[in-house]
């Protein structure tokens, strides 16, 4: 059942939020920036974290603790790997986007109320990974009838390789966090992929619509994620030449 | 931030669940709660 109005009408709100929100940032972000931080650019990331300080201030003053949060952050990645897998593609999409915010959120908490440490930063990761790991399962799922599923393994295992260059750098004493196309990227794209995609198919009748910008997204995840784990690489080869 | 989460919440319980009126619920307390976020300073 498709519902046309509501699509239209969630697709007015994400404009106004859009344009109130984010399109400020756009335009006072340099022209210049580098794209080696990234696409969101270093202007969005800025922006983004100074709208959660009023959430990160609230959460700590209610007593919530950042392991807390990361742990809520798995729930949410499990609960996206199971919308995808059933093709609630406007959920899961809310989903992963959810998750991010989160995943930004724990670290923000950590460091603001002095928790930071090594063993929470471990932990982290190690939790992203498993909640990465859990929402390509559930894209799997959802595209395994199709030459799409072999998008989905690629982009898996770009986002894998990514965070490994990087970890393997820093085993070596080399820090390298630059890259086109890092976590808060990946999100965006195939959240954003899904959320569009899944209103596309409401606003045409058409499912067609939701299946072609969900795999757009993943196959733009797939080539970019793999450029990015070997820009990595090369600058960590620079390095320690 | 949390009224965008929970309009679209709402929007996905509808769109994928088909549940007009608990997502129409969550909707209105999502529009609610981000009119209020853009009113205070």
């Amino acid at each position: 059942m498709c519902h046309p109005w509501l699509a239209a009408g969630v697709a007015g709100f994400l404009g106004v939020v859009v344009t109130r929100e984010v399109v400020p940032v756009l335009r006072r972000e340099e022209r210049d920036a580098p794209l080696a931080q990234g696409l969101l650019g270093t202007g969005l990331r800025t922006w983004f974290r100074g709208r959660l300080d009023p959430l990160v201030d609230a959460l700590l003053a209610a007593g919530i603790r950042a392991d807390w949060v990361t742990a809520v952050q798995f729930g949410i990645s499990g609960l996206c790997g199971v919308a995808y897998a059933r093709g609630w593609l406007f959920t899961a999409g809310w989903l992963l986007l959810t998750g991010g915010t989160l995943d930004v959120l724990d670290g923000a908490m950590a460091r603001k109320c002095g928790a930071a440490s090594a063993r929470g930063a471990f932990v982290d990761s190690v939790v992203d990974r498993y909640g990465e790991c859990v929402v390509f399962l559930g894209l799997a799922v959802h595209l395994r009838d199709g030459w799409a599923l072999w998008a989905v393994l690629a982009a898996a295992f770009g986002a894998f390789m990514v965070s490994y260059t990087r970890a393997r750098g820093e085993g070596l004493g080399v820090a390298c966090a630059i890259g086109l196309l890092q976590r808060p990227e990946r999100y965006v794209i195939i959240g954003g992929g899904s959320l569009i995609g899944s209103l596309a198919a409401h606003l045409t009748c058409a499912p067609a619509a939701a299946y072609g910008l969900l795999v757009g997204g993943v196959l733009a995840v797939a080539v970019l994620a793999n450029v990015t784990a070997l820009q990595r690489a090369a600058a960590i080869v620079r390095q320690l030449a | 931030m949390l009224g965008i989460f929970l309009t679209l919440l709402g929007a996905g319980v509808v769109l994928d669940g088909n549940w007009t009126w608990r997502g129409g619920a969550l909707m209105v307390a999502g529009a609610v709660l981000l009119a209020l976020e853009w009113r205070l300073p």
